[in-house]
């Protein structure tokens, strides 16, 4: 595909469209690859049953490859919902169980969280309820101010989802530490109900957008709308990212949700999660880092965009 | 869950007998590396023309090469135009996302998004290659910067190599026409 008789009979045309599209390059590293196939990889060599020979066999021939353990992921750093090793089994040794057990506990925006709390709430014992309230809410609002933009359209979405949850957490069955993914799994569903209903009421009223009309209502609030504004270069600059980096990031750092629950919502697997954060982050960095001398795009196309493709 | 499911773009296959077929890695990462380095930017030039979307464009890259890392030793290493199989990988990654998400991008974009200013090209180019109908569009792309030969282009848009070849010559045409005053004889204006 590279062989030069082929460049020299290529027709003006498409010299012209590969010299536009030249020195583009991904920021996709090796390192990224392997790592994010490596859990997949896990996942085929891990046996169907509990075979345990299957499994050491398996491990086995994930040695052999060698490269495939040396790159196995780090454990991922908890940003808001803490797992509270102690709350789980109090006599385990922790360096030799950590891989087994079951949390039976989360400690989230400095609330703690116990099995028992789930299953009250459960109960829709208003107090548990209170509690899984006072943990997550703050998470949510942020999630919803950074997606919305409007800190008036993110109290109200946050307060659904809670109407929601309280509704159908009889309904929810796993454990406390996947309380986090599931809450914000209903919440991402509100939000994409949220924008196509804004959506439709633009295509129906051009002029009077929803959350414009709430505002006007009683005048602007001056903190609301500085909060805006300096939002608002943020704001354009997630606009550039792909829906998944710009999800994942939304998740990650607006809600505080740890690389294990943000995979659970949104259905990915950590290495996803990780890759398209760092990603994400890296874009977001170089779309908020002040535009200094800017070359003409003409002379270097993709340099001006990308001052450290080279480094890389 | 049923018996088949997608990991970051690939199926695993649950046999009856309780064994999983599907990928099995890679035993010659020194190879992979080097087809990586080879291809990525041919790849990632490719998708970036069709989608005109640079982080959808990286996004695809790197799962359509996590794939051929998983799938090295039992596909892409014997395959006889393993830069073909990336590519498909990456163009369907891409489909397929594009499928996934479409109703919920649609409430999120009620514009369509055409961020052309993000995609540092010649804008007189990228419009061109915008203006083509699609199936002109997709045969160039995969030509002029998958660098792929129309047989290849026909195995990963599944059409007949005659319809590429004539897409192709179509688009050409067009281009030549919308680019044409601004090229010289020799191809460069530099």
């Amino acid at each position: 595909m590279t062989d030069p008789a082929r460049h020299q009979s290529e027709d003006p045309v498409t010299r012209r469209v590969r010299e536009a599209f030249a020195e583009l390059e991904p920021s996709v590293e090796l390192d990224e690859i392997v790592e994010r196939a490596a859990p997949y990889l896990r996942r085929m060599t891990r046996p169907a049953g509990r075979d345990q020979q299957a499994a050491s066999r398996a491990r086995a021939g994930e040695q052999r490859r060698g490269r495939l353990t040396a790159v196995r992921p780090a454990p991922a750093p908890n940003l808001g919902g803490e797992v509270d090793p102690a709350a789980g089994q109090p006599g385990a040794a922790p360096a030799a169980a950590t891989a087994r057990r079951i949390p039976r506990a989360v400690t989230v925006g400095g609330v703690k969280l116990s099995a028992a709390d789930l299953a009250a709430a459960r109960r829709r014992d208003p107090e548990a309820v209170a509690r899984i309230y006072q943990a997550y809410a703050p998470g949510l609002l942020r999630f919803f101010v950074a997606a919305v933009g409007d800190r008036r359209a993110a109290e109200d979405l946050t307060a659904t989802v809670f109407a929601a949850a309280v509704e159908d957490l009889p309904g929810f069955r796993g454990e406390v530490t996947k309380l986090g993914g599931w809450l914000f799994r209903i919440a991402r569903h509100d939000l994409y109900d949220y924008r196509r209903r804004i959506v439709r009421a633009r295509a129906e009223h051009p002029d009077d957008v929803l959350g414009e009309a709430a505002l006007a209502e009683d005048g602007p609030d001056p903190q609301d709308l500085a909060e805006r504004l300096e939002g608002s270069r943020m704001m354009a600059a997630l606009e550039q990212l792909s829906t998944d980096q710009r999800e994942v990031l939304l998740l990650r750092l607006a809600a505080g949700l740890t690389v294990g629950e943000v995979a659970a919502t949104l259905g990915k697997t950590t290495g996803a999660v990780k890759a398209l954060q760092h990603r994400g982050l890296a874009r977001l960095a170089r779309k908020l880092e002040p535009p200094i001398d800017r070359e003409p795009q003409r002379d270097r196309p993709g340099r001006s965009e990308r001052p450290d493709a080279s480094s890389r | 869950m049923g018996l088949s499911a997608k990991v970051d773009g690939c199926h695993v296959v649950a046999m009856p007998d309780g064994s999983r077929r599907g990928p099995r890695g890679c035993s010659a990462p020194e190879e992979f590396a080097a087809f990586f380095k080879q291809h990525r930017g041919v790849v990632f030039r490719t998708i970036l023309a069709k989608t005109m979307d640079a982080a959808a464009a990286e996004d695809a890259t790197a799962e359509a090469f996590v794939c051929a890392y998983a799938h090295w030793d039992d596909t892409v290493a014997a395959h006889p135009h393993p830069e073909a199989w990336v590519l498909k990988v990456a163009w369907n990654q891409h489909l397929s996302w594009w499928r996934a998400w479409g109703s919920r991008r649609a409430a999120e974009a009620p514009a369509p998004r055409w961020p052309a200013a993000q995609v540092p090209v010649d804008p007189q180019v990228l419009g061109a290659i915008r203006n083509l109908p699609r199936g002109q569009r997709d045969a160039f792309v995969l030509a002029a910067l998958g660098e792929l030969p129309p047989a290849q282009i026909a195995a990963v848009l599944g059409k007949a190599p005659g319809t590429v070849r004539a897409q192709l010559h179509r688009a050409r045409a067009r281009l030549r026409l919308v680019l044409g005053e601004r090229i010289s004889p020799e191809g460069r204006d530099d």
